[in-house]
């Protein structure tokens, strides 16, 4: 198995199997343009503890089946609260970490990774009244009461019940 | 003994800052420790373990959180695990301990400082400083003082990677008759960890001497020397009974806690700092907890670039969307400008734009509403309504009432207010959809009624007696009696301007010049009957005088005698062989099916038979026209359904999958349910896109009849009339369990009705969903 050098922001240099590495898009098609894999491919975007992060799942994610058109099969069962339940633990990090994963996944090009990232943020959201949100988020209110009252009355989508 | 006993107590007590767990080791006599490999200790009882060279662990107190460390020593191995249980998973209790186990490496991230405002940073650090002050009970101007010239020094310690706190990759304990050594981080990162083995506190003098002296920070960069920290040195021996002198000396001793605090390398602070709050009590942690929690917040969907803030909102449901907007002025507009948003939301769940949803978008636009918060409203429309179908069991309101005289029912239709069913019998029955009166029967047929159709208060029926007759609901008077056919009448519908039988997408038919056509066609009729043709009559206005030519005679009856003294005959359309039974039109075009098995495409206005459409095997029983499409869905008695092209005439697709005739077919977009007859008793889910079979919903045995739209189906069959998620093709629930026999259901938005045989009666069944209010 080759191995690929990756040198974080903070010029932290990262050993990992070629496979591993090729989760991330722009790492295989880098790869692929350089035509060789002894150069270090230097991420200026993400620092040596986030892609320590992210190396754990692609490591735990290698030999996943890579489906480049999922959007098919099955669309009405998938939820967005499913999350395979090593994600969920791996995902169970404070927010700064969540977030620099989410960019990380972004800019590196990983899906799955990227999707389940965006999930987690979804989740934290999901089912929460505004108040929630803010408290989970700490996001000041910037509403009048006026504001406040007129947008909440644009989201009065129950029926009476 | 004695001696050796005291000794230890004092090495104890001088560690009482960082309290007596924190400095634990392994027993060197293994064999004596037949425990299991992991225990839970209360702190209490590690005195006495350290001194009997037991297992030890530290526990956390359960308030602090959940989640425990374990030092498990079995022979040489020792190691500090996460003892999850339950506890991983409970997320906050997880992100609570990080929050606190953190603070310190994370304050001190470049990053963190450069978002944080300044401000806001000063008081996190001050914050964090008088929560520490407060922890060690000491006095708080006291601790500021020392640690504010401290804090210049934080800043040039690396950050640590905490994970790895929790999950130690390298945890040998190199020499265990005099010390303990376990790794807190990555290899290439490590802090090794050195502490007194307490077998050996009888003689710990010259345990101490045997590890260099503490010594100023600088010369603990390199992180992977040992690093030994005698706390012993920090504080004289105090006898445990003088409480207060002991806390006398304990805060005296502070400043040189802290500034020793200050020399540590980051990772050794960490453990300390980690040790220190699991001695805190509740009241502190939930100070701590609080002033650090925002520190870690993020607001997500205003970081992210838009693209990510998109993809997590594709992920919420309506309800949390409406929340999302109502958090902030930049979470309002992330949402509230986002038609995009709504539309997948409306497409992922299966909705579909019909005529109600387009006046509604005609009504927001005269408001001049934005589009998002037009397809806002529409998809909540479209929301509610399922809500109230499938999950608002409690709403549910029945009310039954019987049918007298009746052997069988041939047909129901309703509305808000009226509900007409046809009997085997020469009468149509008229009730009061809320009331169930019975508000009047319609008895001029001479013959059973098998067929009718209404619109607004024009009612057109079909009989046994070879005629059409047309009814003013209004006064329940029969106003025309078309004579023509020689038969039976099997279907009546009625063609009004552009509207077809089936609901048509509005958005759909403006793409669809074609079928336009229907407006140079006025409103007419159009009845099929055994006796193998179909003919087209005008639709009478309520005001038309009556038109009723008693002397014509039908078995004389033909085309020409038809079109001078009936001046509402338009046409015949022959060609089938046998009885027609249903007919589908879509604007101009008539599709018709036929027990001769074929389906008949007929152009209206002229009367051409476009296509005779050839490939059932035996009747035809069921036609349905899919406008967006321009296809027709047949099936029969040869238990296949098939698509058609309509405007080639082509067949398409041949689904199979049904054993025994299909009696009822018919579509919703890309849904397509059909029903089969007994001993097949299941309704199936097909995919039109697709062609395959997405659902097989089992029903008791029976004939089945239901009706079917974006989320729901609703079947009767024997004795249960059920209720079924489509998107799942999950049974929802059972409406109505009671009866003998389900003859006919129907439903709108709020109400579905059944006529059902019920203890040897007929009764009619009305079950109201949820509020009448509409959306």
């Amino acid at each position: 198995m080759s191995k690929i050098k990756l040198i974080s922001s903070d010029n932290e240099e990262f050993v990992v199997d070629q496979l591993i590495a090729e989760r991330s898009m722009l790492i295989k098609n880098m790869l692929e343009d350089v035509g060789e894999i002894n150069v270090p491919i230097p991420l200026p975007n993400v620092s040596s503890n986030v892609l320590r992060k992210v190396l754990e799942w692609c490591e735990h994610h290698k030999n996943d089946l890579y489906s480049g058109t999922e959007e098919e099969s099955d669309i009405r069962l998938k939820k967005s609260t499913d999350i395979d339940e090593w994600d969920r633990k791996f995902m169970a990090v404070d927010q700064e970490m969540l977030f620099e994963i989410v960019l990380a996944s972004n800019y590196l090009d990983i899906k799955p990774l990227l999707d389940t990232g965006c999930k987690t943020v979804a989740n934290m959201i999901r089912g929460k009244s505004p108040e929630d949100i803010r408290k989970t988020f700490n996001i000041p209110n910037d509403f009048t009461p006026e504001e406040e009252e007129q947008i909440r009355k644009e989201n009065e989508w129950a029926e009476d019940r | 003994m004695n001696e050796k006993k005291k000794d230890s107590l004092s090495v104890l007590d001088s560690n009482e800052f960082f309290g007596e767990t924190t400095m634990v080791s392994p027993s060197i006599d293994v064999s004596s420790s037949p425990r299991p490999n992991v225990e839970r200790f209360s702190p209490c009882s590690t005195k006495k373990d350290l001194l009997e060279g037991n297992n030890i662990m530290t526990r956390i107190p359960e308030e602090l959180s959940r989640v425990s460390l374990q030092f498990d020593s079995k022979g040489s191995q020792q190691s500090m695990i996460f003892t999850n249980n339950r506890c991983l998973s409970d997320k906050e209790n997880l992100e609570n301990l990080q929050n606190l186990l953190y603070l310190h490496c994370d304050l001190n991230r470049p990053h963190l400082s450069c978002e944080l405002p300044s401000e806001h940073r000063e008081k996190c650090l001050k914050r964090r400083n008088s929560s520490l002050s407060s922890n060690l009970h000491a006095n708080k101007r006291f601790l500021f003082n020392s640690q504010s010239d401290g804090n210049k020094k934080n800043e040039t310690f690396p950050s640590t990677n905490y994970s790895n706190v929790f999950y130690p990759n390298n945890c040998d304990s190199k020499e265990v008759a005099s010390e303990t050594t376990f790794s807190l981080d990555a290899p290439n990162n490590s802090v090794n960890y050195s502490y007194f083995s307490p077998n050996l506190l009888g003689n710990d003098s010259k345990t101490r001497q045997s590890f260099p002296p503490h010594s100023s920070s600088s010369s603990h960069n390199s992180l992977h020397e040992p690093v030994i920290y005698d706390f012993s040195s920090e504080n004289p021996s105090i006898h445990p009974s003088n409480h207060l002198s002991s806390q006398k000396n304990a805060v005296l001793k502070l400043a040189q806690l802290i500034s020793s605090f200050e020399k540590l390398p980051e990772s050794v602070r960490q453990y300390l700092l980690f040790h220190l709050l699991s001695r805190c009590g509740k009241h502190a942690v939930q100070n701590i907890h609080k002033i650090l929690l925002p520190i870690f917040q993020k607001n997500f969907l205003t970081g992210f670039p838009a693209e990510i803030t998109n993809l997590v909102l594709t992920h919420l449901d309506a309800p949390s969307l409406c929340a999302v907007s109502q958090v902030s002025h930049h979470w309002y507009k992330l949402v509230s400008s986002n038609e995009e948003l709504w539309k997948s939301l409306f497409l992922k769940d299966g909705f579909f734009w019909d005529s109600i949803d387009s006046k509604i978008r005609t009504m927001c636009l005269e408001q001049s509403l934005s589009a998002c918060a037009i397809m806002k409203r529409v998809y909540f429309r479209h929301f509610n309504l399922r809500e109230r179908w499938l999950h608002a069991p409690e709403k549910i309101k029945r009310c039954s009432f019987p049918i007298h005289g009746v052997r069988l029912i041939t047909k129901l239709q309703f509305d808000d207010d009226k509900i007409i069913v046809s009997t085997c019998s020469p009468r149509i029955n008229i009730y009061d959809t809320k009331t169930g009166v019975l508000i009047r029967s319609l008895e001029e047929h001479e013959g059973d009624v098998w067929t009718f159709e209404y619109v607004g208060d024009t009612l057109v029926t079909g009989s046994t007696d070879r005629t059409v007759r047309v009814w003013d609901l209004r006064t329940g008077e029969c106003k025309q009696v078309f004579y023509g056919h020689t038969s039976t009448i099997r279907c009546i519908k009625i063609v009004q301007g552009n509207q077809s039988t089936t609901d048509t997408d509005d958005v759909e038919k403006e793409n669809r010049p074609a079928s336009n056509d229907a407006n140079s066609m006025p409103p007419y009729i159009i009845s099929s009957s055994r006796d193998c043709t179909i003919r087209l009559w005008s639709l009478p206005c309520l005001d038309d005088p009556p038109f009723v030519n008693v002397n014509e005679n039908p078995d004389q009856n033909n085309d020409f005698t038809s079109a001078t003294t009936n001046p509402f005959y338009i046409r015949t359309l022959r060609g089938h062989t046998d009885s027609v039974r249903e007919v589908a039109c879509l604007g101009d075009l008539i599709v018709s099916a036929s027990y001769d098995g074929t389906l008949r495409v007929w152009k209206a206005s002229t009367g051409v038979c476009l296509h005779v459409l050839r490939g059932h095997v035996g009747r035809v029983y069921s036609v349905t026209i899919n406008p967006s499409r321009q296809q027709c869905i047949s099936a029969g008695t040869d238990a296949k359904i098939r698509i058609w092209n309509l405007e080639s005439g082509e067949l398409l697709q041949t689904l199979h999958g049904h054993s025994n005739l299909v009696s009822q077919v018919t579509f919703n977009q890309n849904i397509l349910v059909s029903a089969s007859a007994p001993p097949d008793t299941s309704l199936r889910v097909w995919d039109l896109n697709t062609g395959s079979c997405r659902d097989i919903l089992k029903c008791p045995l029976g004939h089945i009849f239901f009706q079917h739209d974006e989320s729901k189906v609703v079947s009767g069959s024997h004795s249960t009339l059920q209720l079924w998620d489509i998107r799942s093709g999950k049974l929802v629930r059972d409406l109505l369990t009671d009866l003998d026999i389900i003859w006919q259901v129907a439903y709108n938005e709020n109400v579905c009705v059944a006529a059902v045989l019920r203890n040897n009666r007929f009764w009619i069944e009305v079950l109201e969903f949820g509020s009448t209010k509409s959306s």
